[in-house]
């Protein structure tokens, strides 16, 4: 393989999967972007066994071919360059080397044909959705996503269609056993998408095609057995879906209640970030009381001492005081857009619940804390 | 405690007694737990393979280790200290920090307080004991391992300086053979060496340890002396007799590890919150996983299900493995569970509770093999079952 590619045109494409490429990992290739030259394109692709992602870029095609090229080295090289063009060539014994006419690199690389194929399923239904209308699903849900490798079945966000009153919309849901975010969203179509009774679609899948579709215009998303593609002009992502079972979400979602708050989102999230202050490991639960016109809001840690927030509000309900997670509260509000936000809060037992109307389609569950 | 381990034995043997023993795993396979002072100088020490250890000592006595005497004998040394001062801090099975500030006064000078436990151990147990008396933590734990055995040293506060500053770093906590090399790069060998460089290029190169080797150098250690340590995790480890490659003996063995360490959360009344796999491949390269659960278990399926899917990060069944080991962490008591779950703890958490309080109370009442999971029973005639 021999090609002669456009520098800024590499490095866009090569820093984009940066985050898919395994630093370490007990599979070497898993590091490596793979070059498939062919015609007047090439191919690169980044994989880390769980997903996987394409782009094709036009170069001048010299010799066509394969070649696998460390990423986080190629990241490295591209970025230092000044050039325009870089020259890629495959050499003997799988060296590759590159050049952009100041500095050149001989790097040892591993076989093309070790690199695992990651292959577009066909035939898959594709359906058209505005990226900002996905970018804004992921990102009111994926941070309820449990941390790290944390309960398995809930490590991804559920996607699921459901039809309200003849419309139909997609559905995406996360939790981590605490808290739950949830948006509807009407999607043009979406009846075409095999989504069964709902997928999983992994944290980083999404964190990945929230990335795809971060530039705006249209991203064509598809669903297929076990796989999520989506694609968005010369890029195609594929993401394995989680084979795990969603809790039965529908029965924690607490019918309308009687008394709502209404208050200003600032206000309720910068109270919040205050009581965040005083909690650690031991002691992260914020008191809040509802009361007569006011919503009472206090941190005590032992070790620390004791923040306090009156926020004054339009409440008839009856005395509640529960504890809650101040963390849980900033992660949905600063996901929300609404001015004005609506709690129902009922019992120091059950969820609470945050609604905005320019948060349209979405709601945020909290279940408190012992306190 | 000196030589603890062997020093039981030779306790419990009289004709041990001046003898090289050392107290250890299998001949194939274990390490050195422990080695008498006349083991050590044939350079025996512990965490040596066996094998190492025949080879430099042929006539050594070899012994199994005696887990639950040593403990025994533990508990009642650990019985006399608690007759000096209720500031009592374990350490491990064979040493621990007193806090004897205010004892002065009730029992004379910390030396002749700190000679009275000594005589006191070795009248009641027959054992001999190392004491370092200092100001601070840190000066006390290095004063007790100059003299070895049967050691006493005692470093007045307007001292410290003098005793510390000859001492190579590598007696410091924490300064192993890499920071020993980074150290002697900036010429440092000594405390004093530490003690005089510049606390600002001790924090550029070693970061917020850098600070704290600094204020260790000059002896300081604020640390309390603390009773009731917090157990941070709980788990077992298992070294083989032979090296494992096949990925269903090692599952087998991820379950057994699983039903102790689970059997022990629940019997000490905690839950953990992140699942830890340790592989130790057998060129000793080791490698550890880790997962963390949205609830904290104690559950032996649960900790086995995860551990398994730890496995496949692994290269187990791929390359040989000479020791597997899972522990629980980020514990929880019961009781400070304070965060209520959204959805209902499963029929299936509740049935598995319940099987594992039944469980629980027939190996209390038959012990602890009377009962397990089947695929742990060991029946050569039969081929390897497949577990999942």
């Amino acid at each position: 393989m021999e090609i002669k590619i456009d520098r800024s045109e590499l490095l866009k494409s090569v820093s984009r999967v940066q985050s898919i490429i395994e630093r370490k990992s007990s599979m070497p290739v898993l590091s490596t972007i793979l070059f498939d030259a062919s015609g007047s394109d090439v191919r690169l692709s980044a994989t880390d066994l769980e997903l996987g992602f394409q782009e094709t870029i036009s170069a001048n095609v010299i010799q066509e071919g394969s070649i696998t090229i460390s990423g986080r080295k190629l990241f490295e090289i591209l970025k230092e360059s000044k050039s325009e063009t870089f020259l890629i060539k495959m050499k003997e014994n799988n060296w590759v080397f590159i050049s952009d006419e100041v500095a050149r690199f001989d790097l040892a690389c591993i076989a093309p044909d070790e690199f695992p194929a990651f292959i577009e399923p066909e035939g898959v239904a594709m359906v058209e959705i505005d990226a900002d209308t996905l970018t804004d699903m992921i990102n009111k849900t994926i941070y309820a996503v449990t941390l790290e490798e944390a309960g398995f079945n809930l490590s991804g966000v559920f996607t699921e269609r459901v039809s309200n009153d003849g419309d139909d919309f997609l559905r995406m849901i996360a939790t981590d056993g605490h808290r739950l975010s949830m948006i509807d969203k009407a999607i043009t179509n979406v009846g075409l998408l095999d989504l069964g009774k709902g997928v999983m679609i992994p944290k980083k899948g999404m964190s990945e095609l929230n990335r795809l579709a971060s530039e705006g215009g249209t991203v064509s998303i598809g669903f297929k057995q076990k796989e999520c593609v989506a694609k968005k002009g010369n890029a195609v992502l594929v993401i394995r879906l989680l084979d795990a079972k969603f809790p039965d979400y529908q029965a924690v979602v607490p019918k309308e209640c009687a008394f709502p708050i209404l208050l200003k989102r600032s206000l309720l999230l910068e109270a919040m970030r205050k009581m965040l202050i005083l909690s650690n490991e031991r002691y992260r639960a914020v008191k809040i009381t509802l009361e007569k016109d006011l919503l009472d809001l206090i941190s005590t840690n032992p070790d620390l001492g004791e923040g306090q927030e009156k926020i004054e509000i339009k409440y008839a309900g009856e005395r509640i005081e529960a504890g809650f997670n101040p963390k849980y509260f900033i992660d949905i509000l600063q996901s929300m857009e609404s001015d004005m936000i609506r709690m129902e809060f009922t019992e120091s037992t059950r969820p609470c619940v945050l609604k905005g109307d320019a948060d349209k389609g979405f709601i945020g569950l909290i279940m408190p804390m012992r306190v | 405690m000196d030589a603890f381990y062997p020093a039981v034995e030779a306790l419990d043997k009289p004709e041990l007694r001046g003898k090289p023993v050392i107290v250890g795993g299998s001949r194939e396979r274990g390490v050195v737990s422990s080695a008498s002072y006349e083991a050590r100088r044939f350079g025996v020490h512990s965490a040596q393979p066996i094998a190492t250890a025949i080879r430099l000592c042929p006539d050594g006595i070899f012994m199994p280790v005696r887990m639950s005497r040593y403990k025994e004998v533990s508990r009642q040394i650990f019985g006399i200290f608690h007759r000096f001062t209720p500031l009592v801090e374990p350490l491990s099975i064979d040493e621990a920090f007193l806090d004897l500030t205010g004892a002065e006064r009730l029992m004379g000078q910390t030396k002749v307080i700190a000679k009275k436990i000594k005589e006191t151990v070795l009248k009641k147990t027959g054992l001999t004991v190392s004491a370092g008396v200092a100001s601070s933590k840190f000066v006390a734990k290095i004063a007790s391992d100059i003299d070895k055995p049967d050691g006493l040293t005692v470093v007045p506060p307007d001292r410290v300086r003098d005793f510390l500053d000859p001492l190579p770093v590598k007696k410091m906590w924490g300064v192993g053979k890499i920071t020993q090399q980074a150290l002697a790069r900036l010429s440092v060998k000594t405390f004093k060496d530490l003690r005089q460089i510049p606390v600002e290029i001790l924090e550029k190169k070693f970061g917020e340890r850098g600070t704290a080797m600094h204020l260790l150098s000059m002896g300081i250690d604020e640390r309390d002396v603390e009773p009731e340590r917090e157990t941070k995790s709980i788990g077992h480890e298992q070294t083989f007799m032979k090296d494992i490659l096949n990925p269903y003996q090692a599952r087998k063995e991820i379950l057994s590890l699983a039903n102790r360490v689970a059997q022990r959360m629940r019997r000490e009344k905690v839950r953990g919150n992140t699942v830890s796999l340790k592989v130790k491949y057998s060129d000793f390269t080791q490698i550890t996983r880790a997962a963390t659960l949205f609830a904290p278990t104690d559950d032996t399926m649960e900790i086995y299900s995860i551990s398994c899917r730890l496995l496949k990060k692994t290269a187990v069944g791929k390359r040989p493995v000479r020791l597997l080991g899972i522990s629980l962490s980020q514990l929880s008591t019961l009781e400070n569970e304070k965060q209520l779950f959204l959805f209902a703890q499963d029929k299936e958490y509740q049935k598995r509770k319940n099987l594992n309080t039944a469980l629980d109370s027939i190996c209390n009442k038959f012990g602890e093999k009377s009962i397990r999971p089947a695929t742990l029973i060991s029946n050569p005639a039969k081929p390897e079952l497949t577990i999942e």
